[in-house]
Formats: structure tokens, C-alpha cells, sequence
């Protein structure tokens, strides 16, 4: 291969590899299945505890509506493109299938109770968040414990 | 009394200019996931900017010329090519940035999308570019910037241990449940986002529309020295919070929302909306700089006439790359791209093309036909040479290390 030649695949290869570095894998093998279904929830209970530090502020009256709105509305969308991706994933074995209905089921009730705080606070009901969002705590509480547990 | 107000209108601004989008992100998302662990880079990179731009405005207020300028004339039109494209594409990804941190801004006080204020965004700053005397334009928003200090109120409203803090900043260690790799390319984002390319661009472009002489010199060197380490001190506030309240919480940092979250904790409505005021100046700011710079290097390589001083009819050419490169940053974002990839994106490509940047200005300062008596000391030399060390095992490490960690995951 001629210098030019080699610059042109190595500038090709950049171009690849980059944009590709951000992309999720699948999972060949049960381990690295839990592996992912750890960091899964580790990124949704960082969602979650967004969200209930900003309810938690939002009683006390140190937001605005809008802020805590956008803070709230962001942590949902963190949270269901984690879901979305983790759904994807293909299960390889049958313990990867319990992996995933424990953590799909985790998962849900987390977009449940954010999605229940995110109405909440685009309507207007900002001092009420604590109360709409009472099932927050929960939530992160039973993700950093997945996360733990399948890490180990 | 008028060169004091110089000075000190010069060192505010800077303190204000320092902090950018890729400053607000990276601290923030160092200080979240990572602690005080990565203070020190930090520290390293406040150090570093401040020599390198010490040069290059000193080779702007001595030689009268930007060191773009200089670089076609010293290492020859190919080897500036080069350097001109890598630092055109890098500082076009970082206007970006800063045009969605301007739009995210409006957005968390609006609670309307970002994407509905960017052409708006756009709009705004072209009218500031096009209409605003330059130094009206770097104080405004220099000065709107120093809002950010509400993030050293809110480190203290958090009420940490000092000691404990100080301790952990001065024993960095990899948290646990973090591998080495992804700690040091954050590392390299970091020292990226303090040493970003464009802020010497337009440090040295900005003295020569500022018409800097040898008598400026304090000036310039007044500007560097207190300025941007005041703006790290902004950056390391910003970290600080985040490790305060975020770290503790397992927060990962992905969005513009929470970086504002450690200041409305301790100090609620109103240092939210400092809080926005800061990141808004800060961002647009750094939007009129990164855009002037794609203008300031191009028409310095192609030798056409340039700056904010010269009436637009007489410099359309500057004008049209400062518009393309608007145009082209608000379409990128319109995508629908995330603001906050972007920014971690230049961040870690700025660092590949830091040596491009470094580099020429370490040669020019060392040139007595340019430089007369004015040529780099011995401390200058070996602070740079360090300095383009570091500058080099950073550039060769950032792409690698963002394949091997799949950018930071």
C-alpha cells in the first residue's frame, strides 16, 4: 500500500471506530449480559436521584417550575433510552432471562414514578412533587441494589 | 486611571470568558462521577493555558501580527494547512457546542426545547458579531459570566469538610467501580476543556483588534495571569458542587439541567437564575469567539483582511466563514444530536489538535526576527516545552482511550 493509501485507511478506519465508540454491543455470553444489566441500572438510579433531589428541593420551594420541569423531563428521557436499550438486548441464556424480567420490572416502575413527576411538574403542581413522587425513593433504592447485586 | 480600567475590565473578562460549555460539562461530569479525584489536571491545565497564552499575546503585542498569521509564514503554507483545517473543524464542533449551551440555557428557564430557540441563537449571535464594537461585545458577556461565582457560594452553602476536601484533591485515586482508562480520558477532557485551542486564536486575534503594542504588554500578561486562573476557579467550583452533592448520589451528569442542580439545593430560586445567567453569558460568549476564531484563522492563513474594526464590506470574505461557520454549528445541532455528546466530542478532539495549536506559538515566541528582545525566557521555554510534552502524550492518547472506554461508558 502506497503512504497515500495507508493515510486514506487509516483516516477510513477513525472514521469508524469514533461514532462507533459510543455505540452499545451486544452480549455474547450470561456474564457480560449481567455486566450490561448492571451499568443499566447503575445509569437509570443516576436518573432517578436527579429526579429526587430536584422533587426534594422542589418541596422545600428552591426551583422554579420551569427549571425543575426540564430537570425532570430530562431524567425521563435518561431513563427510557437506558430502558430501550437494555429491552433490546438479546438474552443469551435462561439466566439472562430472569436478569432481565427483574431489571425490566425495576425499570418500569422508575419510568412510572418519573413519568408521574414530570406530568406533575408541567402542570404546575411543584410544591405537591414530594408527594407525587413519592415512589421515587423506592425505585432508586431497588436499582442501586440490582446494580450492586449483578456487578458482584 | 483609564490603563487601571483597562486592566481590570481585561482581568474580569477573562475570569468570565475562561468558563465555556466544554468547562460547565466537563467539570461538572468529572466532579459528579469522579470526586476531587481530578482536581490536579485541572490545576495542570489553568497552568498550561496561562503559558501558553502569555506567549501568544505577547507575540500579538510585540510582532503586532496574530500567531496564525505567523504560522503560514514561519512552517510554510502545507504544514499550516494542516494545522488550519485540524483547528477550523475542532473549534467548528466546539461553536456547536456553545450554540446549543446557549439554546439549553434558554431552555431551562423557558421550559421550551432548545432546538425551538436555535435559530433565534443563531440570529443573536451574527447581530452581536455584526454590530457590536468588539470591546463592548467581550465585556458584556465577560463581565454577565462572572454570575458563575455562584457556584463558589454554593460549595459553601453545601457546607463540606474543608479538610476532607483537600485531603481527597492532594490523594486523587480511581473511585471504585472505575477503570483507569475511563478515568484518564475523562482526565483528558478535562485538560482539554481548560487548554481549548480556540481561546489562544482569539486571545491573540482579539490583541491585535484591541490595536496591543509593547506598552500593553501588563495588560495582556494581567489578563492571563489573573484571569484564567480566576476562571479555573470557577471551573473548579463547579466541580466542587458537583462532588458535594451529585458524587454522593451516584448522579451521573448528562445534561445542562443538572450541572445547575448543586447551586439550587443550598441556594434555591436565586441561584438558579445566577446560575443561568452565568452559563447563558458564558456560552454565548464563547459562541462570538469560537465563530470569530473560524474567521480570525482562515482569513489569517489566506491573508485576507480580517477583524471586527474593519468595516464588513471591506472584510466580506471573514465574514462569510464567520456566517458558513454559524450556519453550519445550528444545522449540526438541529440534527437532534445530543448538545452534551458534542461537547465531549470536541472536547477530546480539541485535545488531538492541541499540539497543532502549541506548537507554532512555541516557535514563534523563540523567534528574534518576529520577537526582537522580546524571544522566550528560559523559564517560558522550558514551561512550554513541559507543557508541549503533556500537550502530545494527550493528543495521542485521547482517540484510543475513546474507542478502548467507548467514550467514557
Amino acid at each position: 500500500m502506497t503512504v497515500r493509501g495507508r493515510r486514506v485507511a487509516a483516516v477510513a478506519a477513525l472514521l469508524v471506530l469514533v461514532p462507533a465508540a459510543g455505540c452499545a454491543g451486544p452480549s455474547r455470553t450470561g456474564e457480560d449480559y449481567r455486566n450490561k444489566a448492571a451499568s443499566t441500572a447503575g445509569a437509570a438510579a443516576s436518573a432517578v436521584n436527579t429526579a429526587l433531589i430536584g422533587v426534594r428541593a422542589a418541596g422545600d420551594g428552591r426551583v422554579t417550575g420551569p427549571y425543575v420541569s426540564v430537570l425532570l423531563g430530562d431524567a425521563e428521557t435518561d431513563l427510557l433510552a437506558v430502558q430501550q436499550t437494555f429491552e433490546s438486548r438479546q438474552p443469551p441464556d435462561e439466566a439472562s432471562d430472569a436478569v432481565r424480567e427483574r431489571l425490566g420490572k425495576a425499570l418500569g416502575k422508575a419510568a412510572d414514578a418519573l413519568a408521574a413527576v414530570r406530568i406533575a411538574a408541567r402542570r404546575g403542581e411543584v410544591r405537591e412533587l414530594p408527594e407525587t413522587g413519592r415512589d421515587l425513593p423506592a425505585a432508586a433504592e431497588r436499582l442501586e441494589r440490582l446494580e450492586k447485586e449483578m456487578s458482584s | 486611571m483609564k490603563r487601571l480600567l483597562a486592566v481590570t475590565l481585561g482581568v474580569l473578562t477573562a475570569i468570565g470568558g475562561f468558563v465555556d460549555i466544554g468547562d460547565l460539562v466537563a467539570s461538572s461530569l468529572v466532579g459528579a462521577r469522579f470526586g476531587f479525584s481530578l482536581v490536579w489536571v485541572l490545576l495542570l491545565g489553568v497552568v498550561g493555558i496561562c503559558v501558553y497564552a502569555e506567549m501568544a499575546g505577547r507575540v500579538a503585542a510585540v510582532a503586532g501580527r496574530p500567531t496564525f498569521d505567523l504560522v503560514r509564514e514561519r512552517l510554510g503554507p502545507r504544514a499550516a494547512l494542516v494545522n488550519l483545517i485540524g483547528s477550523l473543524l475542532v473549534t467548528a464542533l466546539t461553536l456547536a457546542a456553545e450554540l446549543a449551551g446557549v439554546a439549553l440555557a434558554i431552555e431551562l428557564i423557558s421550559s421550551v426545547t432548545y432546538l425551538l430557540w436555535l435559530p433565534a441563537v443563531l440570529l443573536m449571535v451574527w447581530l452581536v458579531i455584526w454590530r457590536t464594537r468588539f470591546e463592548t461585545m467581550e465585556r458584556v458577556f465577560g463581565l454577565a459570566g462572572l454570575a458563575l461565582v455562584v457556584f463558589v457560594v454554593a460549595v459553601v452553602g453545601l457546607d463540606p469538610s474543608w479538610s476532607g476536601m483537600l485531603d481527597r484533591a492532594l490523594h486523587p485515586e480511581v473511585p471504585g467501580g472505575e477503570g483507569v482508562p475511563t478515568y484518564l480520558y475523562y482526565g483528558i477532557a478535562l485538560f482539554a476543556s481548560a487548554m481549548t485551542p480556540y481561546e489562544v486564536f482569539f486571545f491573540s486575534s482579539g490583541g491585535i483588534e484591541e490595536r496591543w503594542g509593547r506598552k500593553d504588554l501588563a495588560v495582556a500578561r494581567a489578563n492571563v495571569f489573573v484571569g484564567f486562573p480566576l476562571g479555573g476557579l470557577l471551573s473548579l467550583a463547579i466541580m466542587a458542587a458537583a462532588a458535594l452533592l451529585l458524587h454522593p448520589a451516584g448522579v451521573e451528569v448528562g445534561n445542562l439541567s443538572q450541572v445547575v442542580l448543586p447551586v439550587a439545593v443550598p441556594l434555591g430560586k436565586a441561584g438558579i437564575a445566577l446560575a443561568i445567567l452565568g452559563m447563558f453569558a458564558a456560552t454565548f460568549g464563547a459562541a462570538l469567539e469560537t465563530a470569530l476564531s473560524c474567521g480570525y484563522t482562515t482569513a489569517q492563513y489566506f491573508g485576507w483582511r480580517w477583524g471586527k474594526a474593519v468595516a464588513p464590506r471591506a472584510a466580506s470574505r471573514f465574514h462569510v466563514v464567520v456566517a458558513t461557520a454559524l450556519v453550519a454549528g445550528t444545522m449540526l445541532v438541529l440534527t437532534g444530536i445530543d448538545p452534551v455528546k458534542v461537547t465531549e466530542y470536541s472536547l477530546v478532539f480539541a485535545a488531538v489538535a492541541l499540539p497543532l495549536t502549541y506548537l507554532p506559538i512555541l516557535v514563534v515566541a523563540n523567534d528574534p526576527e518576529y520577537m526582537g528582545r522580546a524571544v522566550n525566557g528560559r523559564l517560558a521555554n522550558t514551561m512550554g516545552v513541559l507543557y508541549l510534552a503533556v500537550v502530545l502524550v494527550a493528543a495521542t492518547a485521547a482517540v484510543p482511550l475513546m474507542i478502548a472506554t467507548k467514550a467514557g461508558q
